[in-house]
Formats: C-alpha cells, sequence, structure tokens
C-alpha cells in the first residue's frame, strides 16, 4: 500500500479549513479553545494543516515539488493526534490520517529522516525500546521488589504491559508499579514480561516506519498468544492505542482481549473487587489522551479501494466502512474519577473524540521538544480555565509532557495518572 | 516566478523570519482550493493555474501596511486571504505575494448593549458565535460553514446565511471598517472613535468597499470590522453530546437540547414550487421563522443524512420501501426553524405556520409526523437539524455526497423571480445532465437551494450538483451544465435584476471566462463593470493589488472608462 491509494482523497479536498478546527457539529465553547490542531495553530502556514499535507502529498506525487528541508519540517512537526481526520471526516470519506501516516512512510521510504527519529530506530533496534539511552536488560527493572509473576516463566490470566515510558521513564515508574498493586488488590491474576516486554510499536509506525512497527507488532502478539493470555492491559495510552487500532494491520489472529488499566479498573471498581473508601480532595480536570479516545478504534485503511452506485452516476463509497473514533475510551476513565470520594471533575472545552493533544506524540517530543512544550502549554492553559488544581490523565506520554511544560513555566497545576488517584483512595 | 530578494528581505523585516516564506511545499498549499479543476486555465489540475510567490503572515494593522506601502513601492502584486475557501481567494496572474491573515485573529469588542462585534480576519464565525451567545446575541454565519473568516464575509465577500431570515445578509451587516487601501493609506468607515455604523461623516463607503458581492480581494486589505449582531433565544452554551447510534451519518454528534425546547424544526412539503413561493411571501410576512432554506427534495435531504459513505449508504438502502412512497410528496420541502419565549407563543406560532400552510397548499405530511429514520422520529430530525444549519453548518460537510460539489451562479431577488427561474431551470438541467450518463451525482430533480433575508420577500438561490473533482469526466460533466445554466441566463429576461446575480467565479472555456461574462452582464445592466473600473482606478493607481477577481479583473485594464 502507499500514498499513490490515497491520491482521490487528495483530489476532494476543497480547502475549507475544518480540519484546524475542532469539529463545526461539536460546537465551540469560547474563541480561546476552538483549534482543534496544534500544528497549524503553532506554525500558522497551510501546509502544517490536515489539507495542506494531503495537498503536500498530492504535489509530491505529481512532481510539483521535491524534498526540502520545510517540507519534512511541515510533515514531522505534527503529532499525529487525528483531530484533521476527526473534523474532516465528521461529513466526508477522505483518509486524512492514512495520507499522513503514509506521507511519513514515503519519507522514510525515500531516505529523508528526522535525526532524532534515526536516533530512536536505532535503539529500538538494539534494545527494545524507543525511549532514547533506554536498555532492554533494565526494561523489567521498574518491578524490582514486586511480587508479580514473570511471564517468560509462569502462567497467568492478565499480562501488564507496562510500555516504554513507565519501563524508563524514573519519574513515571511508580504508576506502573502502582497499577500491578491495585490489580493485584483487586484479586486479578496478573503477570509482566520483565526484560522480556518490547515496544508495542505505535510510535515508530507513526513516524513512518511500517516495517519496524510490523516487526513488533507480530513479536507482541506471539509472545501474548504463547504466554496463553486472557487479557492484555496496559495504563499506556498510546500502547492500547496501537494494539487497537493497528495491530489488526498485521492480519494475525490475538486470542486476547485488549484493555486500558482505566477500563479494567472501571469493571473491578463496578463489580466491587475494588472498595475506593479514603476521601480525595481536589478539583480535577481529565484529559482525554489522543490514543486512548479517537485513535482507539480499529480503523482498517481503505486503500482508496472504491465502489460507484451506478443509479446515481457518481457516488464514490469506501469498501471500508469509516471509523471517527468517537466511540474511543471516553467513559470508563470519568466512571472511575467520579467513584473516588471527594474527586470533583470539571470538563475542559475540548474532550473526549476533540480533546487537544499533549503534544507528545508522531516522534515530536523527541524532535521538536519545543512543539511539544508549547502544545501541552496549551492544554494546561485549558486546564487552569476550568477551576482545577490538577489535570489527570492516563497515558505516561500525556504524563511526561505535561509534568515538562509546567516545570518549565514554572506553574503550579498539579499531574495525575488516574491509578494515582485511585491508589489515594484506597 | 521568484520574487526579487530586495522585495522578500524587505517584507522579512517587516513581519519577521518565521512568518513570511517562498517555499514550494508552502506555496502549493496556497495553490489548491475548492475548484480550480473547473477552470480551463487548470483543468485537468487540482492546482491552480497560478502560484504566488510568497506568503506572508502579518500579525497588526500596521504590519499590514507596511506590505502594503512595501508592495507599492517595490511593484510587487499581493492579495489578501483569510480562511479561504474557493479558487477566488487566491492570485489570478503572476507575481502576487499572498497576506494571509490568520495571525490576525482577535475579538477586539463585543458591545451587547448596541449589538456588534468587531473582529479581526481570522476570527472564526464558530469562535464569534461562541462568545456572543453568552451574552444573549447570535451571528449570520454563512453557509461556508463555521469555521470560515468573519470578515471575509462581512467585509469582501458573499455567502448566504439561513439565520439571515432574520439577521440579513451581511453585506448589510457590516457596520465600522478598517481599511488598509491599495496604497497602503488607512480609511475607516464610520465614526473614528466608534464601531457601531460604516456610514459618515460624508457619503456612505460601504458600497464602494465592498457593494453586494465584495471585491474578493482587489480593492486592499480589510484589517478590522464590526459585525451587526441579533438576539440569541437559545442558551448562553450550547452543549453536544457524542450520538450512539448517530442521528445521520455525518453527524455524530448531538445537540442537547437543555434551554432548547422552545426551538422546533419543522419540513412542511408542497404539491408544486409555486406553492413554495406563496408561502414565502405568507411566512415572511407573518415573521414566525428564526431561520428558513430549501434543500432540494427527498433524495437530496437523504443524501445530506447519509450518502457520504458506505454505512450512510447501506442505511438509506434499508430504507427504501419505506422512503419510495413519499418521494412524489416529498418533492418540494421548505426546511423552517421556530423559536420561542414561552410555550404559548410557540403553540401560537405554530399555529400561523399551520394556516399559512393550509392557504398555500402545503402540509407537514401525517406520515411524515410519525416516520422513524433508524432510532429517530422525524422530529428528532428536524430539531437536530438546528444543529446542522444553525450551530456547526459546514458546506463541505453537507455536500460530500459523490466526492464534492459546486453551484450554478446565485441569484438574488423577489422570492418569486427567483424561484419562478431557478425551479425549473434546475429542474430541466438536472434532467438533461444527470439522466442521461453523465457523470453527476443522480440525487433527484430538485437540488434547489434558497435563503431570504429580513423577513422580507429577497430570496437567493442557487442549483446544488454534486460531482467528483477526482474524475476528469465529471468535473467536465459539470462545467458543460454550468456553462449551459449561464448561457441560458445571459441570454434572456426573467424579471430580476441582472444586478443582483453573482457569477460563478471561473472560467470553463477560454471563450466563456469570467471576465467575459462580467463585461456581457454589465452591457446588459447599468454598465457596473465600468464604475467598478473606476473605482479600481482611483484607489489603487499603481494596479499593485491583484485585480483578476475583482470587477471585471484582467480585462478591466483594457477598459474605456
Amino acid at each position: 500500500m502507499a500514498l499513490e491509494d490515497y491520491k482521490k482523497d487528495m483530489l476532494r479536498c476543497t480547502r475549507c479549513s475544518c480540519c484546524k478546527w475542532i469539529p463545526v457539529f461539536s460546537i465551540a465553547k469560547s474563541w480561546r479553545f476552538a483549534y482543534g490542531c496544534p500544528s497549524i495553530a503553532r506554525y500558522n502556514f497551510h501546509s502544517y494543516s490536515g489539507s495542506g499535507k494531503l495537498i503536500t502529498s498530492l504535489s509530491l506525487l505529481e512532481g510539483r515539488i521535491d524534498y526540502s528541508d520545510r517540507l519534512l519540517e511541515t510533515v514531522y512537526q505534527c503529532t499525529m493526534c487525528g483531530s484533521c481526520d476527526l473534523s474532516c471526516r465528521m461529513g466526508t470519506n477522505m483518509e486524512v490520517l492514512e495520507i499522513l501516516r503514509e506521507l511519513r512512510a514515503k519519507c522514510v521510504n525515500d531516505g529523508h529522516l528526522i535525526p532524532e527519529h534515526t536516533l530512536m530506530i536505532q535503539n529500538l533496534k538494539t534494545e527494545d525500546t524507543i525511549i532514547q539511552g533506554a536498555r532492554k536488560a533494565d526494561r523489567g527493572n521498574w518491578a524490582s521488589g514486586l511480587k508479580v509473576k514473570d511471564l517468560t516463566k509462569e502462567k497467568a490470566e492478565v499480562v501488564f504491559h507496562a510500555g516504554c515510558r513507565y519501563c524508563s521513564d524514573p519519574e513515571l515508574q511508580s504508576i506502573a508499579r502502582t497499577v500491578v498493586s491495585l490489580l493485584q488488590n483487586a484479586g486479578v491474576d496478573v503477570g509482566i514480561m520483565g526484560k522480556e516486554e518490547t515496544c508495542c510499536g505505535g510510535r515508530v509506525y507513526e513516524m513512518g516506519y511500517f516495517g519496524e512497527f510490523t516487526k513488533y507488532a507480530e513479536n507482541n502478539i506471539d509472545a501474548w498468544n504463547t504466554a496463553g493470555v486472557k487479557k492484555v492491559v496496559t495504563a499506556c495510552a498510546d500502547g492500547y492505542g496501537a494494539v487497537k487500532d493497528l495491530y489488526p494491520r498485521v492480519g494475525k489472529k490475538m486470542n486476547f482481549e485488549v484493555l486500558h488499566v482505566t477500563e479494567y479498573l472501571d469493571q473491578l471498581i463496578k463489580e466491587g473487587k475494588l472498595k475506593l473508601n479514603k476521601k480525595v480532595p481536589l478539583q480535577i480536570t481529565y484529559h482525554d489522551p489522543c490514543h486512548l479516545g479517537r485513535l482507539s478504534e480499529p480503523r482498517l485503511p481503505s486503500y482508496g479501494r472504491e465502489t460507484t452506485i451506478e443509479e446515481l452516476n457518481i457516488q464514490p463509497l469506501k469498501e471500508v466502512p469509516k471509523v471517527l473514533g468517537m466511540n474511543g475510551v471516553f467513559e470508563p476513565p470519568r466512571s472511575v474519577l467520579r467513584a473516588i470520594p471527594g474527586i470533583k471533575l470539571v470538563e475542559m472545552e475540548r474532550i473526549k473524540a476533540y480533546s487537544w493533544c499533549c503534544g507528545a506524540g508522531g516522534g515530536v517530543l523527541e524532535a521538536y521538544p519545543d512543539f511539544a512544550l508549547w502544545t501541552a502549554n496549551e492544554r494546561i492553559e485549558e486546564a487552569k480555565s476550568t477551576g482545577a488544581e490538577a489535570i489527570v490523565t492516563a497515558c505516561p506520554w500525556c504524563e511526561r509532557s505535561f509534568n515538562d511544560a509546567i516545570r518549565k513555566s514554572g506553574g503550579s497545576m498539579k499531574v495525575y495518572d488516574i491509578v494515582e488517584l485511585v491508589q489515594e483512595s484506597i | 516566478m521568484v520574487l526579487a530578494r530586495n522585495v522578500y528581505q524587505a517584507l522579512e523585516d517587516i513581519v519577521g523570519l518565521e512568518n513570511i516564506s517562498e517555499e514550494p511545499v508552502d506555496m502549493d498549499s496556497y495553490t489548491l482550493n475548492w475548484f480550480p479543476e473547473l477552470d480551463y486555465r487548470s483543468s485537468p489540475s487540482k492546482f491552480h493555474f497560478v502560484r504566488p510567490t510568497a506568503v506572508v503572515l502579518p500579525g497588526s494593522t500596521e504590519e499590514v501596511q507596511s506590505i502594503v506601502k512595501a508592495c507599492n513601492h517595490y511593484q510587487t502584486k499581493y492579495k489578501a486571504f483569510s480562511t479561504g475557501y474557493g479558487s477566488h481567494a487566491f492570485p489570478g496572474q503572476e507575481g502576487v505575494v499572498m497576506v494571509d491573515l490568520r495571525r490576525m485573529n482577535r475579538i477586539l469588542e463585543i458591545d451587547a448593549k448596541n449589538k456588534y462585534a468587531v473582529v479581526e480576519p481570522y476570527v472564526s464565525w464558530m469562535q464569534l458565535q461562541a462568545e456572543i451567545y453568552k451574552v444573549g446575541l447570535a451571528t449570520t454565519q454563512i453557509q461556508a460553514g463555521s469555521q470560515a473568516s468573519v470578515l471575509a464575509s462581512v467585509t469582501s465577500c458573499f455567502g448566504m446565511n439561513i439565520l439571515g431570515t432574520q439577521g440579513g445578509y451581511n453585506s448589510r451587516n457590516a457596520l465600522g471598517i478598517e481599511w488598509v487601501l491599495p496604497t497602503g493609506e488607512l480609511l475607516k468607515l464610520g465614526p473614528p472613535d466608534s464601531w457601531f455604523t460604516s456610514d459618515g461623516p460624508g457619503p456612505s463607503l460601504r458600497g464602494v468597499a465592498r457593494g453586494n458581492s465584495g471585491a474578493l480581494g482587489g480593492l486592499g486589505i480589510f484589517t478590522k470590522c464590526a459585525i451587526k449582531l441579533h438576539d440569541w433565544p437559545g442558551p448562553t452554551r450550547l452543549e453536544t453530546e457524542i450520538s450512539d447510534p448517530p442521528i445521520s451519518y455525518f453527524m455524530p454528534y448531538r445537540l442537547k437540547m437543555e434551554g432548547l425546547e422552545l426551538c422546533k424544526g419543522y419540513i412542511p412539503v408542497f404539491p408544486h414550487w409555486e406553492n413554495i413561493i406563496d408561502f414565502l411571501y405568507k411566512l415572511v410576512d407573518s415573521e414566525i421563522a428564526y431561520a428558513l432554506s430549501a434543500h432540494g427534495g427527498l433524495e437530496r435531504i437523504l443524501g445530506t443524512v447519509g450518502l457520504g459513505g458506505k454505512q450512510g449508504y447501506d442505511f438509506i438502502q434499508s430504507m427504501k420501501g419505506m422512503v419510495e412512497p413519499l418521494q412524489d410528496q416529498f418533492k418540494y420541502p421548505v426546511m423552517l426553524i421556530m423559536f420561542a419565549q414561552t410555550q404559548k407563543e410557540l403553540s401560537w406560532k405554530q399555529m400561523v405556520l399551520e394556516e399559512i400552510l393550509t392557504e398555500t397548499g402545503g402540509s407537514i405530511l401525517p406520515i411524515l409526523e410519525g416516520l422513524k429514520i433508524g432510532e429517530f422520529s422525524l422530529s428528532e430530525i428536524a430539531d437536530s437539524l438546528i444543529s446542522l444549519f444553525i450551530f456547526g453548518n459546514d458546506t463541505h460537510i453537507v455536500h460530500s455526497m459523490g466526492g464534492s460539489f459546486l453551484v450554478t451562479a446565485g441569484y438574488g431577488g423577489t422570492c418569486e423571480a427567483v424561484n419562478r427561474y431557478q425551479y425549473p431551470t434546475g429542474e430541466m438541467l438536472k434532467e438533461k445532465y444527470t439522466t442521461r450518463g453523465k457523470k453527476l451525482l443522480n440525487d433527484g430533480p430538485n437540488t434547489l437551494y434558497f435563503n431570504v433575508f429580513d423577513n422580507a420577500p429577497y430570496a437567493y438561490s442557487e442549483i446544488e450538483l454534486h460531482y467528483d473533482p477526482a474524475d476528469p469526466e465529471s468535473s467536465k460533466a459539470l462545467m458543460e451544465i454550468i456553462e449551459a445554466e449561464q448561457k441560458n441566463k445571459l441570454g434572456e429576461k426573467y424579471g430580476f435584476e441582472h444586478s443582483d446575480i453573482t457569477l460563478a467565479l471561473y472560467s470553463p472555456s477560454a471563450d466563456f471566462t469570467w471576465e467575459t461574462r462580467v463585461k456581457k452582464l454589465g452591457e446588459l445592466t447599468s454598465s457596473f463593470h465600468v464604475w467598478q473600473e473606476r473605482i479600481k482606478r482611483a484607489l489603487d493607481p499603481n494596479d499593485i493589488c491583484d485585480r483578476s477577481n475583482y470587477g471585471v479583473g484582467m480585462l478591466g485594464k483594457e477598459l474605456k472608462v
């Protein structure tokens, strides 16, 4: 499959600019928080928008333009958050996000690489992790001292996949430990893969390295099938989105259910297996991670395959039903938060399917940290506008991005993962 | 064409390194737009026939003035741009610097007492609307969509709006305007220290600045404008929720109706389009409608509901048995939204509506009242159309059927004159061009769209046509139908003012360019094109502001005025 397969979609772009804003039917609540796409909001030239990248793709395919540093900036100074895709596809069938992904794959295949991404890929190839400097041998260290099953040696019903960020980020590792404790507390038969756990591959797919993604997706599916687990649970939204959205593309049978920890905690709380009794007096707002929200539905790309309805003369229909991301994991995290005594949840304006990105995705955190900080700061400003004391989320990448932004700006907003608040209330 | 280095440097000095580009990747993103493939100069390419030489992003009126003065100094053409939607937003000649105003994006003032707002060029309808709901006011957002620029509609371009029923056409909602003239001088329309009017002291310049259809970037750059606002009887904040299942294929959100209980949507139907004309006169006289428009017949409406994709098509197929018997009865519907402050007022308005329908042969079919489409009653769908046409509203989304859409030339005039021409013409053209193997969407005979304005019997309408820009044959078929309609129109008298015509802004063939059509039209009327050219020469003595889409465009230079 290739960028060419989406040429018809590129030709149907009307440059209406919907891709820049939150979906028109979601109804903006203010002047300040009406934008959906961080890239165009920060860099202003149309080439940075979803539509702009469709035009760039068409222009490249037609030989009107060639690769340049600027072209790579417009392509890669983008968090691949999918906001443009949602806003466009509300009424159209254009595969905006797929085109963005294929455009990056073309850049990679044509040898036009981003140095920071190359380093991530090198690290992935040698250490099975995309975190620069992290080592495979240390991957399981986050669980040191925890009494948890090692699935390379024992059987368990559930595997907890910590993901690259939780495994290697010292500031966040405690959250992974908390997840295991909470699951054990609820009587879940849980295990981990330790140093044999590998990257999910989702981030490198977004960066355009489809081959590497396939390798890691196949490896993980095989490992989890072999381990015989019934459930794969992760606290990383990126990993969750990769397994839910992208893994079906490799075509391997998955003999397990995939759950984000917020979904699982919600179930366990509702079943009475986790009792949240302790008051946590805090006014918070919840940030929907892109990969837990709009990017967590399986979406098989149509690859330009279309049919026509004869009686209508023209009416191109994609063979594959479109997915908007409206059925992402939106309610379970909110349900968990509502179950914590003392928590007051106040919503931001851009929520659920049209949540604003944290800035960490698509390889931006590593290659364009200033842009990541800018994007995170925009979200923190929105969080502040609610009067919340803390921004709560469910993804280590979002937490990293928010923590970095607050540290840099000297702000007082606190950042929590949901599991931390659940732990506090037990 | 490459911009001379000294000119580029001068512009960079004004806006800063980050806000200027001549990179091909950036320039091409300002070269593809809605319908360039329908212009013989571009066809069959989707890229416009000319690429700008550079794009600058000014952040203030002062920077805009400096850019314009520099362009005059260096004899470099320029053209303003905001959200842009359509090829007329792009330059029409080589060597033009585009002045993209998207960094000028502030709402400067909302005066709730005097009902106006002052905005910069890149404030979108959705942004302004969100802020003014809070003080009980509403905009007159155009059908280009809530993502489009308020200022562009008010000062520079045209566009219909369903809210015009009460709020009027935006050329009439223009209040104070800040205008960087083509030479770089600054002119404020209206009193210097206030925005509540665009007139005085002295003669009004609003007609010169924009007239009916706007100068389309040909007369300098508008940097601020005030827009008249209108009463909003709804809640101060609208909330949506994800609709599962979606209320329609394209609209997965539902509007929460809290605060909108007294806002009701109706789809009355008529046996013939002549009945609609009678209905419109009585309806505007009664002033009961908050918003009103027509969107073609049943096939067209169902297409809006679902034809955008596979799920939608499957959904419509599943309902075919139910809707086919209704096709004839549902050939001429109108969409209507009423607002009331009290239940009593709503009941009274409903009573008036029923009476008008009885008098004009219209009805809300009893069978429709109980009709369910999927899990939703027609009444729920009618209500949800409120969110579609008032609050969200994006042409691109509503018209994704077939791939994309365009319209025949828009006509404004009395309800009778406009519709008496448009309905039969539309049906004749649709019959001829969509049932004989042409590659245009066969979405029924009636695809007429219209609005009325100011609760007066003044209407504006367009015949909607859906085509696939990815299929050159489909684009060609569309060019043929539009050319046929305009040749038909220009050759005859239909009882309404030709000067009300907004021609479609592209050139399907070398002997049928926009300029030649405007010239012919001018000769048929009051030589308006000559007056426009006089204005152009008076305000832009160096002919620096790109004239391609204003007046008679490039032909104007040869005109004897």
